[in-house]
C-alpha cells in the first residue's frame, strides 16, 4: 500500500469517500490520488500517467483515464474547461464534509436552459459549445448524457420541422419542454411506477409526445426506451404526432350510433377532408372518436373543445370551423 | 388529524348524527334551488343557468336572498329533459329550463308559486308537480342515486347531512371487522361491474391470504359505450363510494386503496379528489380514522384510454405502471394481485351498496330485487326511447316495464326490434323475449347478459348486422392481442360482416361465424374475447332473417348498410326547390329549377344530408334497398323476380 510520511490521514479520508459512493479502493485510484496530494496542481491524462509510472509502471494510460472519470462522476475531482486543449483535472478542495456531493445526488440535477446564439455568417441557429457553461457540469457523466441528447435533438429537429409543416420549431422550444418535464418528474417523485400518469401530465402540457420527450424520460428514469413506446402506443390517449390546435371528438357510443353518429362523421369528413385520427394541413383540428362522452339525450354529440354540438348538419359545421381560429 | 366541528371531534356515531341534524336544522324555513350539473346537463349549458341564477337572485332584496340556497348537484338521471332544477322541500321539478325561464323560477320559489311552463308535461296534457310522481322516477326504485338530487357533490357536510358516514361510524366502532364482513356476506351482494360475483365470497378469500400488506381497490374505469352509471356515482356523490371503501378495507384488513378512474372523466377525478382531502380533514380517512386505530389511505389513478384495462387482472397491472394487458386467471387477484398481494377489487356500484348494507341491515338488502340477485341496479337507458337516461330498478323488473313504463315506449312512434343490454359483452333480446325479468342469471339464458348495466333500445331503422358490426370493431380495436382466439377470431368475424355488408356475403359464412364463435368462447384468455361471440350469436339466433337478406337477396330491410342502399329522388314528389343540392358536400345532386332533381349514385356517400334538409311536405328522398351495384334510380322495376322496395 502506498504511505506518505503524515500524510496517512489524508489518504484515509479519500478512501472513505470512494467507499461511500460504493467503490472499491484500487491500486491505480489510491495511486491518482497520492500524486495529487504529494503534487498539488492541474494535469491532463498524460502528465498524470508519467508521474505515476514513477512509483507504479505497471498502470497502463487507459486504466488512470478510466479511474479519472470515475472520480469525476462521484466528484473527487473536476475538470477545468477550456477550449482546443487536452482537459486538466485537478482535485477537489473538500474540506467540509457536507460540501461533498453524493453521487446519487447528481442525478436530481436540473436541465438548465442553455443559451442559443446566432452565428453572424448564416441565419440558423448553432450550439455552444459545453465548455463555455463554465463549472456547472461537475458531473461529468451528465455532461456526455446532454452532449449525446443535444446531437440526437439536432437530427430529431430536422424531421420535426417536416412534421410540423407550417410552424418551424427551435431547438429553443425542445429545451423548454425538457424543463417542464423535470418538474413533472419531481412531482411524481422520481418513480417509475407512475410513468403512465407523468406521460399523462406531460400530454396535458405540450399536446403530444414527440420523441426528444420520451428519451428524454427514457433517459432520466433509466427505463429502456422501447418500454416506453410499448406503453406510449398501446394507450389511446397517447398521441405519438402532432395534434391540431382544436380537437374535434364525435361520440361513438352505442347511443350516439343508433341516432347516426357515422353519418354525422362522415359529415365531418366531408367539410374537413380529413380521416379520424388525423389533423388538418394548417393543423387547426385534429378529428377524433371517442366511446362516449355521456351525454345520450343529445345524440350524435360533436365536442370542440368543450362546447357540445348536437347533430349539426353540413351547412351549420362549416360555420361552427369557421369560428375556430 | 381531525377538525373540531363545532367544538367536538367526529368519532363516534353520535356525533355525527348530532351534526347532522343541526344541517339540517339550518335548512329549516330555506328554499334550495338545486341545478343538476352532471356532464349532460352541462353540455346543455347548465353552468350559465347557475350563474345567471346567481346573479338572478343578488339583485333581490337582503331578506329574499338569505332565504335562498343554491347549490349545484350530480346528475339527476333524466338526462333527455335536461337541464334540470328542482326546488325543494317541495319537490318542484322543473325541466328543460333556459336562462329567459330564470327569473320566473326565482320569483316563484320566493312567493310560494310554481311555473307551470316548465313542469313534466305528458302528451295528453297533464302536468306533474312533484319529482317523484313524473313516470319516469315513479317506477324506479332510487337507493344509491337518491342523494345525488340533494347534495354537493364538492361539500362533505351535505353528506354529512343526509346520514353520510354514520353506517363507517357503526362499523368501526360497534362491529369487529369479521361481522362487517359476515354482513356483507349474508346480503349476497354481487358485483356489479358485470361479472356479478358474490362480493362477500371475494372479500372473505382476500381477508384469509395471509399477507403482511393487503389492497382494495375501485374500478371506475367504465369502458362499456353508452355506460355512464358509474360516473353519475363518482361525479356526484363520492363519498359514498368512499365510505363504501373505508369499511371494505376494515373487514379485509387493508392499509391502502386505489381508484382507477379513466382519463376521459375529469370530472370524476376531481370530484373523487376534493372528496379524498375533504375526508381527511375530518378524520374520516388516513391514521386512526375516528378514533378507533383503523389507519387507511386511498390513491387516485388516472388511466390512459385503454377499455381492456378495465378487466380486474389488466387494471391491476395498469396501477403497476406496466401495460394494461390481462393475464391467466389460475390465481386469483383476490389471492395475489397488486405488486403480489391479496387484492380486493370491485366496481364503483358495488361499494356505493356497502353503507346501505351496513346501516339498514341484511334482511333490508334481501327484501329489494330477486332472491338470487338482491338490491337495484342502475342502468343506462338510451337509444331509441322517449325517456332517455340513467334509471334505478330492483332486480326482477321486466324488461317491457323499464322501455315501456319508465322508457316511455319508443320515440316518433315507431315499432320495437330489439334491445342490447350488457354493452359490448352482451346480446340482443326481440320482442318475444320483452318479459324476462332483468337480473344476473336470467338474461344469460337468453343469450345476452345484463352487464354492467347499458341498455340500448333498437327500433325497426336499425340493421342488425350493423350493429354487430360496430360491436366487433370496437372489441377488435380495443383487444390487447395476446391470445390468438380473440386476436385473430375478431380480426376474421370483421372480415366476413364487411363483406356481408358489401354485398358479397356467401352462404357457408353462416356456418364459419358459428365455428369462430364456438372457438372463441372456449379458448380466450379473458373475458373480453370469451364474450364477444354474443352479439354474433343472439342476432344469428334471433335475426337470422336479416343475415339471409343480406346474403341471398342483397338486401338492408334497415336500409342502413350503405353499399345495399341508394339514395334516390322520387320524380312524383320533387319540385326542383334546390335545397337538397345546396348541402350536398360532395355536389351529386343536379338538376334544373322547378324540375326533379336526380342524385348521381356513384359519388353519393350516403351521408344523409339531403333527407334531413327535403322540406317535410315533399319528403321527395327516400333510400332504396336492392340489388346491390344497380339500384334503379329512375323507374320502379322488377328485377329477376324481386321487386326493388
Amino acid at each position: 500500500m502506498f504511505t506518505i510520511n503524515g500524510k496517512k490521514s489524508t489518504i484515509n479520508f479519500w478512501k472513505d469517500k470512494i467507499k461511500v459512493s460504493g467503490f472499491r479502493f484500487t491500486k491505480t485510484r489510491e495511486a491518482i490520488l497520492c500524486t495529487f496530494i504529494k503534487n498539488p496542481g492541474e494535469y491532463n491524462v498524460e502528465e498524470l500517467h508519467s508521474l505515476i509510472c514513477i512509483k507504479y509502471p505497471e498502470i497502463g494510460i487507459a486504466t488512470v483515464y478510466r479511474a479519472i472519470k470515475l472520480m469525476e462522476r462521484i466528484g473527487l475531482i473536476s475538470k477545468s474547461n477550456i477550449e482546443n486543449i487536452k482537459s486538466r483535472y485537478r482535485l477537489n478542495n473538500i474540506g467540509n464534509p457536507k460540501t461533498y456531493r453524493n453521487f446519487q445526488d447528481t442525478k436530481q440535477d436540473n436541465f438548465s436552459v442553455r443559451k442559443i446564439h446566432k452565428t453572424d455568417s448564416q441565419n440558423d441557429y448553432d450550439l455552444l459549445s459545453f465548455s463555455n457553461m463554465g463549472s456547472n457540469y461537475e458531473n461529468f457523466r451528465d455532461a456526455e448524457r446532454i452532449k449525446k441528447l443535444e446531437k440526437q435533438m439536432s437530427i430529431w429537429l430536422k424531421d420535426l420541422n417536416k412534421l410540423k409543416r407550417e410552424k418551424e420549431i427551435t431547438l429553443e422550444d425542445m429545451i423548454k419542454d425538457l424543463t417542464k418535464i423535470d418538474e413533472i418528474i419531481k412531482n411524481h417523485g422520481h418513480n417509475r411506477n407512475n410513468l403512465i400518469q407523468m406521460l399523462l401530465d406531460i400530454q396535458k402540457e405540450c399536446n403530444w409526445l414527440s420523441k426528444h420527450v420520451l428519451f428524454y424520460i427514457s433517459d432520466k428514469l433509466e427505463i429502456p426506451l422501447t418500454n416506453i413506446y410499448n406503453i406510449a402506443s398501446f394507450y389511446k390517449h397517447f398521441n405519438l404526432e402532432p395534434q391540431g390546435k382544436y380537437n374535434i371528438l364525435v361520440c361513438m357510443g352505442t347511443a350516439c350510433y343508433v341516432r347516426g353518429a357515422m353519418n354525422l362523421l362522415q359529415r365531418i369528413v366531408n367539410v374537413l377532408e380529413v380521416k379520424p385520427g388525423d389533423t388538418t394541413s394548417d393543423y387547426r383540428f385534429t378529428l377524433d372518436t371517442v366511446n362516449c362522452l355521456g351525454a345520450c339525450a343529445l345524440g350524435p354529440v360533436m365536442m370542440v373543445d368543450d362546447k357540445y354540438y348536437t347533430n349539426p348538419s353540413t351547412k351549420k359545421l362549416k360555420k361552427i370551423f369557421s369560428k375556430f381560429n | 388529524m381531525t377538525i373540531k366541528t363545532n367544538k367536538k371531534i367526529i368519532d363516534s356515531l353520535e356525533v355525527l348524527k348530532e351534526r347532522a341534524g343541526e344541517l339540517e336544522k339550518e335548512l329549516e324555513n330555506k328554499i334550495i334551488i338545486s341545478v343538476c350539473s352532471g356532464t349532460g346537463c352541462k353540455a346543455l349549458s347548465s353552468e350559465n343557468l347557475f350563474s345567471a341564477l346567481q346573479k338572478e337572485i343578488e339583485k333581490r332584496s337582503s331578506s329574499d336572498t338569505k332565504k335562498i340556497i343554491l347549490k349545484k348537484t350530480g346528475c339527476h338521471g333524466y338526462c333527455e329533459r335536461g337541464p334540470i332544477i328542482v326546488i325543494q322541500p317541495q319537490r318542484i321539478c322543473y325541466l328543460r329550463v333556459i336562462e329567459k325561464d330564470i327569473p320566473e323560477i326565482v320569483e316563484k320559489a320566493l312567493n310560494g308559486g310554481i311555473a307551470t311552463s316548465l313542469l313534466y308535461n305528458d302528451d295528453k296534457g297533464n302536468t306533474v308537480k312533484n319529482e317523484s310522481e313524473i313516470p319516469f322516477y315513479k317506477y324506479q326504485q332510487r337507493i344509491i342515486l337518491s342523494n345525488n338530487s340533494k347534495i354537493d357533490p364538492e361539500s362533505i357536510e351535505d353528506y354529512i347531512r343526509v346520514g353520510g358516514y354514520q353506517a363507517l361510524a357503526k362499523a368501526l366502532k360497534d362491529m369487529t371487522s369479521d361481522e362487517v364482513l359476515k354482513e356483507v356476506k349474508n346480503s349476497n351482494l354481487r358485483g356489479r361491474g358485470g361479472g356479478g360475483f358474490p362480493a362477500g365470497i371475494k372479500w372473505e378469500t382476500t381477508k384469509n391470504t395471509p399477507s403482511d400488506q393487503k389492497y382494495v381497490v375501485v374500478n371506475a374505469d367504465e369502458g362499456d359505450p353508452g355506460a355512464y352509471m358509474d360516473r353519475a356515482i363518482l361525479e356526484g356523490n363520492p363519498h359514498s363510494v368512499l365510505e363504501g371503501l373505508i369499511i371494505g378495507a376494515y373487514a379485509i384488513g387493508a392499509s391502502q386503496g386505489y381508484i382507477y378512474v379513466r382519463q376521459e372523466y375529469p370530472q370524476a377525478v376531481k370530484n373523487i379528489k376534493t372528496a379524498i382531502e375533504q375526508a381527511g380533514k375530518y378524520g374520516l380517512l388516513g391514521n386512526n380514522i375516528l378514533g378507533s386505530g383503523f389507519n387507511f389511505d386511498v390513491k387516485v389513478h388516472r388511466g390512459a384510454g385503454a377499455f381492456v384495462s378495465g378487466e380486474s387482472s389488466a387494471l391491476v397491472a395498469a396501477i403497476e405502471g406496466t401495460i394494461g394487458e390481462p393475464r391467466l386467471k389460475y390465481i386469483r387477484t383476490a389471492v395475489s394481485g397488486l405488486w403480489k398481494k391479496p387484492t380486493n377489487l370491485n366496481n364503483v356500484e358495488t361499494w356505493a351498496n356497502v353503507p346501505y348494507i351496513i346501516k339498514n341491515g341484511t334482511d333490508w338488502f334481501i327484501s329489494i330485487g330477486t332472491k338470487k340477485s338482491p338490491g337495484t341496479k342502475i342502468f343506462s337507458l338510451v337509444g331509441k326511447v322517449k325517456n332517455t337516461g340513467l334509471i334505478e330498478v330492483p332486480m326482477g323488473i321486466s324488461i317491457r316495464d323499464i322501455i315501456f313504463k319508465i322508457g316511455g315506449g319508443i320515440k316518433d312512434g315507431r315499432k320495437f326490434k330489439a334491445v342490447q343490454t350488457g354493452g359490448p359483452s352482451g346480446g340482443v333480446i326481440p320482442y318475444n323475449l320483452i318479459d324476462l325479468p332483468v337480473d344476473f342469471d336470467e338474461l344469460d339464458k337468453a343469450g345476452s347478459m345484463m352487464g354492467s348495466g347499458g341498455m340500448i333500445v333498437m327500433d325497426e331503422s336499425d340493421c342488425m348486422i350493423n350493429l354487430a358490426h360496430y360491436f366487433l370493431k370496437f372489441l377488435a380495436d380495443e383487444s390487447c392481442g395476446k391470445c390468438v382466439p380473440c386476436r385473430e377470431g375478431l380480426r376474421q368475424m370483421l372480415y366476413i360482416f364487411e363483406r356481408i355488408m358489401d354485398g358479397k356475403g356467401k352462404e357457408e359464412d353462416l356456418r364459419l361465424l358459428g365455428d369462430l364463435s364456438i372457438m372463441m368462447k372456449e379458448a380466450s384468455m379473458c373475458a373480453l374475447g370469451a364474450t364477444a361471440p354474443n352479439i354474433v350469436l343472439t342476432t344469428l339466433k334471433y335475426f337470422k332473417e336479416e343475415y339471409e337478406a343480406h346474403i341471398y337477396y342483397n338486401m338492408c330491410p334497415a336500409k342502413v348498410c350503405k353499399s345495399l342502399v341508394a339514395y334516390v329522388i322520387e320524380e312524383e314528389k320533387c319540385t326542383g326547390c334546390g335545397s337538397c343540392a345546396k348541402v350536398c358536400p360532395v355536389n351529386a345532386i343536379e338538376g334544373e329549377n322547378k324540375k326533379p332533381y336526380k342524385i348521381n349514385t356513384d359519388i353519393c356517400t350516403k351521408c344523409g344530408s339531403c333527407i334531413e334538409v327535403c322540406p317535410s311536405k315533399y319528403s321527395a328522398i327516400v333510400k332504396k334497398t336492392g340489388v346491390a351495384e344497380k339500384v334503379m334510380a329512375e323507374k320502379k322495376e322488377v328485377r329477376d323476380g324481386m321487386e326493388v322496395i
